[in-house]
């Protein structure tokens, strides 16, 4: 019964193993682009918030009444929820994933958020702008490679 | 680069450290509180397991810490200029991963985390 029992542990081993650990990376990688996304959509709407209410007063008075309007404001408040909710999808990412696999994702939310600044204020991109975007994302297929969680 | 650099500087490193070591108290605190639940009623108690670890709340708090040092640095600086820190706070994130927190690391993650780094400074170019 022993060495019935240890092979079939083997042989576990070697079907349910691999199975899992795919799983496991993919919850994490779920969880990192969903970080990704929250970051770079509350980065963007903020800004775009902030662009309806206007620039901050320069005089101490003008400070309540213009962090009161941006309280009004749906799309501020949006933009400072989302990165509370990053913060605990993060939490999940990092409770699946090797720091070293999710942290360079950082990298794309800033590269995507740069590029989408540029959108929301109908600037041109520049051109290596693409070609940083390029370079990270290249830079990501490569560094998310490997053991994973 | 308009304003003070070295203080500029100054304030950038700061961020680049606080944001390094709550990446890897967060990690280290994770590692102790354990996977998160598929499940979604399991999902508030263990936001609150995973808050009320110390490592966890202290990595927090320095990622909080971080966000008025990372606010003044840019006010005085060009994004071009500051963001390569960013890419700086990886590249570390990475060496402490391996000097701490013992992962294994292939080579390809060291090449793609570099080139990450250089792919965002080539972004911020202006």
């Amino acid at each position: 019964m022993g060495f019935n029992g240890r092979g079939r542990t083997v042989v576990n081993q070697h079907t349910q193993v691999p199975r899992r650990k795919n799983r496991t990376t993919a919850f994490a990688l779920l969880y990192i682009l969903l970080w990704v996304a929250f970051t770079v959509a509350g980065e963007v709407l903020l800004k775009q918030g902030l662009l309806e209410v206007g620039a901050a007063p320069k005089s101490l008075g003008g400070i309540l009444p213009f962090l009161a309007a941006s309280m009004m404001n749906i799309r501020v408040l949006l933009g400072l929820a989302c990165p509370i909710v990053a913060t605990v999808v993060w939490l999940f990412a990092l409770s699946y994933a090797q720091l070293s696999f999710a942290y360079p994702f950082t990298g794309l939310a800033i590269v995507l958020v740069l590029i989408l600044s540029d959108v929301v204020l109908h600037e041109s991109i520049p051109l290596t702008r693409w070609a940083g975007i390029v370079v990270v994302s290249a830079g990501l297929l490569l560094a998310s490679r490997g053991a994973r969680a | 680069m308009n304003g003070n650099p070295t203080f500029a500087v100054l304030l950038l490193l700061l961020t680049v450290a606080l944001t390094v070591t709550s990446q890897v108290l967060l990690k280290q605190g994770m590692l102790g509180v354990g996977k998160s639940p598929r499940c979604l009623p399991q999902l508030l108690p263990f936001v609150w397991r995973a808050i009320a670890n110390p490592r966890v709340l202290i990595g927090l708090l320095c990622g909080i810490a971080g966000i008025p040092s990372w606010v003044i640095a840019l006010s005085l600086s060009d994004l071009s200029f500051a963001y390569p820190f960013m890419g700086l706070a990886i590249v570390l994130v990475l060496t402490l991963s391996s000097a701490v927190l013992h992962e294994r690391i292939p080579v390809s993650r060291w090449i793609g985390v570099v080139a990450v780094a250089a792919g965002l400074w080539l972004a911020a170019l202006r």
